[in-house]
């Protein structure tokens, strides 16, 4: 195996491990799930053709301001700013709970962008807040306060869909 | 659904699993190239054969041409017509109509002339004539 298939390999072993959340991530910003899957297939067909990730220091966090610039070139070019709707489930829920995921799809849909990135980021992404804080060119406190902030946010309007569920009056 | 704190939250947020993404569209152009490399082996393959069924037909019939002799051209073996007679003698005990036609067509004349005759043709042929 030469050097372009090890680092082929590499990369392909990097869309295994975190393909899924950079596809949710990219989804929280386009809104459609195959629009976030062609941008983030486009950051990897272009990491296969150009070469390696060696010279990344931080692989993770790299992929996903890659995968940022991808989703908002695109959207960019396209000059679509339309509000967030959800096409399709994010999430493969736990207990089947459909419902559940919905919920929260819709939750944090209604979240301000700047929020939701870093809510994904930090839960779904792993990212700390420095990392966090450096891909989106921010400081790591303000990425925490967000965090919390939108984190009671995303669970009060998950508490109360819940509630209006279980109290249809 | 009580959330009384903001780890627990997480916690629960944490099972909702991001949904898996497609395979990247990069095997179909391995398995086209595959194809190409397959293509070109059976082609290189079916060359190698046609040629060697080609060489191996032309190389027998081949005649080596003495120096001294001249080439062949009259008949030393008279050739016999086909009559009516032979021809249906030969349908009759011929293995396949195609082999009846075969027999029926016309032979190649292994006629020579004499070692001490020549061809007046292959005479005219050695000498250089200026127009």
């Amino acid at each position: 195996m030469d050097r372009t298939e090890g680092s082929r390999g590499d990369i392909e072993f990097l869309y295994r491990q975190y393909g899924a959340a950079l596809v949710l991530f990219a989804s929280t910003i386009t809104g459609e799930r195959s629009r976030a899957q062609d941008a983030v297939h486009q950051v990897f067909l272009k990491l296969i053709a150009n070469g390696d990730l060696s010279r990344a220091q931080d692989k993770k966090a790299y992929l996903f301001a890659c995968t940022r610039n991808a989703v908002l070139n695109e959207r960019k070019f396209q000059d679509r700013h339309e509000p967030l709707e959800m096409d399709a489930a994010w999430f493969s829920p736990p207990h089947r709970d459909i419902a559940g995921e919905r919920n929260l799809r819709r939750a944090l849909a209604a979240l301000p962008d700047d929020q939701r990135e870093i809510v994904v980021l930090h839960i779904w992404g792993d990212l700390t807040f420095a990392q966090i804080a450096d891909l989106l060119s921010i400081n790591s406190n303000t990425a925490a306060s967000r965090y919390r902030y939108a984190l009671g946010k995303l669970r009060d309007e998950m508490s109360a869909k819940e509630n209006s569920c279980a109290d249809p009056r | 659904m009580p959330i009384p704190d903001d780890e627990r939250f997480e916690h629960y947020l944490k099972q909702f699993r991001p949904l898996l993404p497609d395979a990247l569209p990069i095997s179909t152009p391995q398995r086209a190239r595959r194809y190409w490399v397959f293509g070109l082996w059976s082609a290189s393959a079916a060359a190698v054969i046609i040629l060697g069924v080609i060489g191996f037909r032309v190389i027998p019939s081949r005649v080596p041409r003495q120096p001294g002799n001249p080439q062949p051209v009259g008949l030393t073996s008279p050739v016999r017509p086909l009559t009516m007679r032979d021809a249906n003698s030969l349908l009759a005990t011929a293995p396949s109509y195609k082999s009846a036609l075969d027999e029926m067509a016309f032979h190649a004349r292994g006629s020579t002339v004499p070692k001490d005759q020549q061809s007046a043709v292959a005479v005219l042929s050695k000498e250089k004539i200026k127009l």
